[in-house]
């Protein structure tokens, strides 16, 4: 059974599309109300960062609305929706890790100077925030990229195995390799397995 | 099959719905006689597969379409705002009223027009008439000169008196 932000994607109409191609604004909002939630959920999952995925979701429509004109419908546009969005996403979530990386590391040169009053309050509002933080949301976090954008694709969003395939440019086998692979995982972390 | 080839069909095929008929029906089987592979079934529902679709879909916040708006008209405004090219010809255009191609050619054959009629028309042969006049007065002129240099050869004697009055 398809989810509702699924369904609502399925009801983009080729007349809606063929009009925002010939760049009637008020068929491409149509469409962004119906694939925005897909779209913002995926970023949001697979980013877990408010901030990030809005960026990720704005980044997508404008994608799309510049190269709409280009889509023939040799594909279905869910399935482009779906590349374009994992993409997206996963290449914001690998360059907020990197950047992060990069911040922690400076992090650690300073904790290892001083640690100031202020370095330790700093601290103890991380954690406390770290904690505040769903036990799924942080299990998420455990997973490689890749793995994370399988998962949030098939139980979260619901995609097929076919349908997960296309949006990562993967083949099935890769695609069930990444879940057991996050499963196993996710089950280790959330204490068994 | 033993019980780890199981357990992975059950972390894929099997729990996302993909496996065929005849593996789904060998899974539940094994899954009747085999307690710790129904534990790790049931372990992976309950603590990793329904939490995570229980998982709220969430729409994004209204100012992104606000922003996504604002970017596509800003580039349609400068799609279509005239280049430095463009504004240049406007105000030469401005300065310099140039008539429109369709009442330049019809000024160009105006003007041909009036040439041809003025050429090989009436006015033609006034033309040839005041030719004519200019050439006869010139000729009346030359021949004018030609008899007053004749006359004063033909009169003098190349006389003293002559030389001292003339």
């Amino acid at each position: 059974m398809l989810s509702k932000i699924l369904e609502e994607m399925e009801d983009i109409q080729r007349e809606t599309i063929e009009q925002a191609q010939a760049g009637d604004i008020a068929a491409f909002e149509r469409i962004y109300r119906a694939a925005s939630g897909f779209v913002y959920s995926v970023a949001l999952r697979i980013t877990n960062n408010r901030q990030e995925a809005q960026e990720v979701a704005q980044d997508v429509f404008l994608k799309i609305y510049h190269n709409l004109k280009g889509f023939q419908f040799r594909s279905s546009f869910k399935t482009w929706v779906y590349r374009v969005t994992a993409n997206t996403a996963l290449n914001a979530y690998k360059k907020m890790s990197r950047d992060l990386n990069r911040r922690q590391d400076f992090d650690s040169i300073i904790d290892t100077q001083a640690v100031s009053v202020d370095t330790k309050k700093e601290l103890a509002d991380r954690q406390e925030r770290d904690e505040q933080k769903s036990r799924l949301e942080s299990l998420l976090n455990k997973l490689n990229p890749d793995q994370r954008a399988a998962i949030v694709l098939r139980e979260i969003q619901g995609l097929s195995y076919e349908e997960i395939s296309q949006a990562l440019s993967i083949n099935i086998n890769t695609v069930r390799s990444r879940l057991k692979r996050a499963r196993q995982a996710l089950l280790a972390a959330s204490g068994g397995g | 099959m033993d019980c780890k080839k199981i357990q992975e069909i059950i972390m894929t095929d099997y729990i996302d719905g993909e496996a065929s008929k005849t593996l789904r029906e060998e899974i539940e089987a094994h899954l009747k006689i085999c307690e710790g592979c129904r534990k790790f079934e049931q372990a992976l529902r309950e603590r990793v597969s329904e939490p995570l679709r229980k998982l709220e879909q969430v729409k994004p916040p209204e100012g992104v379409w606000q922003k996504i708006k604002g970017s596509i008209e800003e580039e349609q405004a400068e799609q279509y705002a005239p280049s430095f090219l463009e504004r240049l010809l406007d105000f030469l255009r401005n300065s310099f009223p140039v008539r429109k191609p369709v009442f330049a050619f019809s000024t160009a054959i105006s003007v041909i027009l009036i040439a041809l009629f003025f050429s090989v028309g009436p006015f033609h042969k006034q033309q040839l008439v005041k030719d004519y006049i200019e050439e006869k007065a010139e000729f009346m002129v030359s021949l004018n000169r030609s008899v007053n240099g004749d006359l004063e050869r033909d009169l003098s004697f190349n006389t003293a008196i002559e030389r001292y009055l003339f």
